[in-house]
């Protein structure tokens, strides 16, 4: 180990990690125990489900979130542009910004350090340590997409799409239905004969019009995000809504529409869906094994897809994705 | 950006761009910009002779010999679907050009079309991230 990689591991050896805060949480059947340390990191563990590992074992990755007043280290040469510099070590990748360290051994040793405080940090407590995991996921086998999913017991959509079409509202309106919530915005896939999708954050989000749209739900938000969102933490108010993992049944892209009220959908192509899915995926999360794309567009090929337009009747909408999940 | 040349050889800048084809049409996303495409008809025979590095002239007869089409409508798209992908930055010039496949089919000659989409530029062009060596930016991994 060399460079910054080194210089990071021997910073996290001097902690004092005395007053940490440690918890286990299994995501996608894996044991990942995160070691929280500094201003106000419990609010990271907040998204996590509660479903607690605890029977002493090793974990499979260890995640130490940190939040100090300054970096252990800088980047090497702070007069370049100013974004995030991804280093890909021997043993190691690190994502370095400007107030940021995101680290992942090869010992599946992760680190999350931040300087200031949390409320620096405005986005992590909705999807902590996302880009951490969408490196380790993927040497699992398993890929972090921006998705959103619900299940019946057939099995789980897909919800695809960028940002702004539908994709939340369109999985929140699963919340008191038959319908088990996975995600609207991140979740995790693993290939293989029969896909399948796992939740990784028990959180969901909605602006305001949502929030008015599915406040008869009884859906209210919590904290709000710098974009106006509110994040919604699913697993503290409706823990009986979420669904850990289902077999992937059909891809849904959603089509917000003022010109119907009631839900209705469609057949559409792979390519559709794909398009719908893989981009906002890829340039957010590229992985580190170069496979998510093709795996991506195996998935869209192997099942289903539709198209859902949906309106104002928020109420057929999840008969509409039972209807797909049960043709 | 190096001007276009008229009789060139060109194969995709896989550093920045990845791409798939799915139900016979391809859909690439360009990791430096945030722009994506999707490329149906045979400007999918194009990108894949792109992907392998391909000059003008191959392409073109390739292209006319497994479809019969007219070679002047032929050139006209190849020349139109290159100078659009030429413009996105997406190509390279390369040394040869890989054999191409010349055997006729039995399908008509549908032209390319190119759908270049731009909605998803900001996740990059806020937050953009260099790939460097351990030196720092502007050292480029080995």
């Amino acid at each position: 180990m060399t460079g910054h990689a080194s210089d990071l591991r021997n910073a996290l050896d001097a902690l004092d990690l005395t007053d940490a805060v440690r918890s286990r949480h299994v995501v996608a059947g894996r044991v990942v125990e995160i070691v929280a340390l500094g201003d106000g990191t419990p609010a990271l563990t907040r998204a996590f489900d509660p479903l607690l590992a605890d029977d002493g074992g090793p974990a499979d990755l260890v995640v130490y979130a940190v939040v100090t007043d300054a970096l252990p280290i800088v980047r090497p040469d702070n007069e370049g542009p100013v974004d995030r510099w991804l280093v890909r070590a021997q043993d190691s990748i690190s994502l370095l910004t400007e107030d940021q360290i995101h680290y992942l051994g090869d010992d599946d040793v992760a680190v999350w350090w931040a300087s200031g405080t949390m409320a620096d940090h405005p986005w992590e407590a909705s999807r902590p340590f996302y880009i951490l995991f969408d490196w380790w996921f993927e040497k699992q086998g398993l890929h972090l997409v921006h998705a959103g999913a619900v299940a019946s017991d057939r099995g789980a959509a897909l919800i695809v799409g960028p940002g702004g079409s539908g994709k939340s509202t369109t999985c929140l309106v699963a919340i008191g239905t038959e319908l088990g919530y996975l995600s609207d915005d991140y979740c995790l896939i693993e290939m293989g004969e029969d896909p399948v999708v796992s939740l990784i954050y028990a959180t969901g989000k909605a602006d305001q019009n949502s929030l008015d749209l599915l406040e008869p739900r009884g859906v209210q938000g919590d904290e709000i995000r710098p974009d106006g969102k509110a994040t919604i933490f699913l697993n503290e108010r409706w823990p009986q809504a979420l669904c850990r993992s289902a077999e992937i049944k059909a891809v849904i892209v959603p089509e917000v529409t003022a010109a119907s009220s009631q839900a209705a959908y469609r057949r559409v192509s792979a390519m559709v869906a794909l398009r719908a899915l893989a981009p906002s995926s890829l340039l957010q999360l590229r992985g580190v094994e170069g496979t998510k794309f093709s795996d991506l567009a195996s998935l869209a090929a192997s099942v289903p897809c539709y198209a859902m337009t949906v309106g104002s009747d928020l109420d057929s909408i999840p008969s509409a994705i039972e209807a797909i999940l049960d043709s | 950006m190096p001007a276009m040349q008229n009789h060139w050889t060109y194969t995709v800048d896989t550093s920045r761009v990845v791409a798939e084809t799915v139900d016979g049409e391809v859909l690439a996303i360009d990791n430096d910009t945030g722009t994506y495409f999707n490329i149906e008809g045979q400007g999918v025979d194009l990108w894949e002779a792109l992907t392998a590095g391909a000059s003008r002239e191959d392409v073109i007869g390739s292209l006319v010999a497994r479809y019969g089409h007219d070679e002047a409508a032929v050139a006209r798209d190849v020349d139109e679907l290159v100078g659009t992908l030429f413009k996105l930055g997406v190509l390279v010039e390369c040394a040869d050009s890989a054999p191409l496949d010349t055997d006729p089919v039995e399908v008509a000659y549908q032209e390319p079309v190119l759908s270049v989409f731009t909605d998803l530029q900001d996740l990059l062009l806020f937050d953009p991230i260099h790939e460097v060596a351990e030196a720092g930016w502007p050292h480029k991994p080995e």
